[in-house]
Order: structure tokens, then C-alpha cells, then sequence
């Protein structure tokens, strides 16, 4: 079974993909925010999913 | 650097040129240039400001070449300070509060400052530098353009390009931005640094200042604070200004005990 026609590895796969942009965009986002600001939580994987999603 | 090849070699000089994908070939290429670096991740300052740089492209033999950037283009990074659209990013300049604004991953729009934004900015800079191959000439990339003076620059011109007049937050509007103290403390020191001078035997009263800020505060669709908190936000700002302290002893009209400051008046209300 390719990694294309297990869901398993294709949620995975797409897990993996958010997170990336995710560390990315948080990166570009500290250089804004001040110390002792309080960060957005950490997403869970389905809301890492959903968050990918709304990506342009 | 790069003067002399511009001036005699006018064809070598590059703009920008979208990349032409074939049918079979849509995936984006790893930028071998300053200029693709930039535009892939910021289209759209690009599609508005056109090149991030302008590049000398020197052939080196039959397969390779050497890009030198030799000029920047101010507009383009000032709307990269925008923010990437495609993660949802968004960096506004707040005209009534002379304020910069981002927009979190809360969706909620947060105070930052002119030195954050020159801190992002250079960071960028350099994240391209180190992504870029051989071929890239990284001087002007790495010294030049992130230097104090051109980093300054950028943010500058970032205050037109991104500018946001009243109506960004204004009640009816879509955009969230915090509530708190913090924005009191802002409208605080925009009284204070705009609003007051110093000016030797003339008096301004606690009471005068509070009911203008309570007036500026108002026209920024802020609660209004008790006298008591706005005294406690505004003393060390005035102090820090001018240099001198709240007094409670002074006499006005008959009057004495009267809370002020002495050596500063409001230039207007």
C-alpha cells in the first residue's frame, strides 16, 4: 500500500506538514510579540488540520 | 558596489521574471536568487511593488552564473512588514494612535513596536542570505540592507503602505484587538508627548489633564478610566518627559491644594 492510499500515513503526512508551517509562521510571529505576552496554546493535531486548511 | 558593471553593462541588470512552470513541472523551485526568495514567499508585494531587488547576473561560463543584488526596493519590503497572507499574518499601522498592530494566531490584534518589525526584517534578510547558493553575491544582503539606516528605512515607509485609518477598529469592524490597560496607557502617553509642553511659570492642573484624556480616550472607543488609574498611568510619564513630579500644594484662584504640575501647559484640547 503506497503512502497515498494509506489515510493513516496521509493524515500523518499532512500532520507533519502543518506543524512545519506552523513552527514557521509562530517563528515570524515572535519577532512581534513582547516578552512575558501571553502565547497562543499549542494547537492539537486536528486543529493543527484545520488551521492548514485555512492556509492561502 | 556593482556601480561600474550597472553603468556599463546595462544589459546584466534583472529585475525580477516570474518563473514559466511547464504542465509537468508546478512544484516551486528553490530560489537561486535573492528576488525568487523573496517574491515566492511574498507574492503579493511583488504583484504591488514589483522586484524586491535589482541584480547584476554575470555568466560565469556556458551553465553558470554569479548574481550580485545591487539595489533594494524599499516599497516591497516595507509591505513584506505586512505580513505573510498566505499563514494569515497581518501587521497594520494604527494612524490615530500612531501604533503598530499584528494580528496573532488568536486572530487578535496585539501592540508591537518599530524596533520589532526592524528585528523581523533583518532576521528575514538573513534567513535569505543563508538559503541562497554560491552564486549569490551576500554582501550587500547581510551588511548593507540590514544595516540601522536601511532597516529604519523600511519601517518608515512600512507606516504609509500599511497604514489603517479609525474604521480598522472601529465598533462595526471585523478586527478584534486587545482591551486593556495597555491601550489606556498608550492614549496616556500620546496626551502626554503630544499634547503637553514644558513652559517655565505655567500651570497644568490634574483635573484639565483628565478630562482631555477622558475625551481621547473616548474618541478611541476606550472605557474610560477613574481618575485615580489615570493619575497613577500619567505621573511617571510627565516625569519621565519633563521632569518634574505631581504637586498637591499649589494655589490657583484662592484655591490652595490644588493637584498639578508646574513649568508644563497643554498646548491644545
Amino acid at each position: 500500500m503506497s503512502d497515498e492510499s494509506n489515510p493513516f500515513l496521509q493524515r500523518l503526512n499532512q500532520i507533519n506538514d502543518a506543524k512545519v508551517k506552523w513552527a514557521y509562521s509562530e517563528w515570524l510571529l515572535d519577532f512581534l510579540r513582547s516578552e512575558g505576552s501571553l502565547k497562543p496554546k499549542i494547537p492539537s493535531d486536528d486543529e493543527l488540520l484545520v488551521w492548514a486548511k485555512t492556509l492561502h | 558596489m556593482g556601480e561600474n558593471i550597472a553603468l556599463t553593462r546595462p544589459g546584466q541588470l534583472k529585475l525580477y521574471e516570474p518563473t514559466k512552470f511547464s504542465q509537468f513541472d508546478k512544484q516551486l523551485q528553490e530560489p537561486r536568487t535573492p528576488n525568487e526568495w523573496f517574491v515566492q514567499r511574498y507574492p503579493f508585494a511583488y504583484e504591488k511593488h514589483g522586484s524586491p531587488f535589482l541584480e547584476v547576473v554575470e555568466p560565469l561560463d556556458q551553465f553558470l552564473v554569479q548574481v550580485l543584488p545591487i539595489s533594494i526596493n524599499l516599497d516591497f519590503f516595507a509591505a513584506v512588514l505586512g505580513g505573510r497572507r498566505d499563514f494569515g499574518h497581518h501587521v497594520i499601522y494604527y494612524e490615530s494612535e500612531l501604533a503598530w498592530y499584528f494580528r496573532d494566531s488568536d486572530g487578535i490584534y496585539k501592540t508591537t513596536t518599530a524596533e520589532k518589525l526592524a528585528n523581523l526584517y533583518r532576521a528575514l534578510m538573513m534567513k535569505a542570505v543563508q538559503d541562497m547558493p554560491q552564486s549569490v553575491h551576500k554582501l550587500n544582503l547581510f551588511h548593507e540592507w540590514r544595516s540601522d539606516k536601511i532597516t529604519k528605512a523600511v519601517v518608515q515607509r512600512a507606516k504609509s503602505v500599511l497604514a489603517a485609518d479609525s474604521s480598522f477598529f472601529s465598533p462595526t469592524s471585523p478586527h478584534q484587538r486587545i482591551k486593556g490597560q495597555e491601550l489606556q496607557e498608550r492614549v496616556a502617553r500620546r496626551f502626554v508627548e503630544s499634547l503637553l509642553t514644558a513652559e517655565p511659570g505655567k500651570v497644568l492642573l490634574l483635573a484639565d489633564a483628565y478630562s482631555v484624556f477622558l475625551r481621547l480616550a473616548k474618541q478611541q472607543n476606550l472605557e474610560p478610566v477613574k481618575r485615580s488609574d489615570f493619575k497613577a498611568m500619567v505621573v511617571p510619564i510627565v516625569q519621565e518627559q519633563f521632569g518634574v513630579r505631581l504637586r498637591n500644594d499649589l494655589r490657583i484662584d484662592e484655591r490652595s491644594g490644588v493637584r498639578g504640575w508646574k513649568n508644563v501647559k497643554m498646548v491644545s484640547g
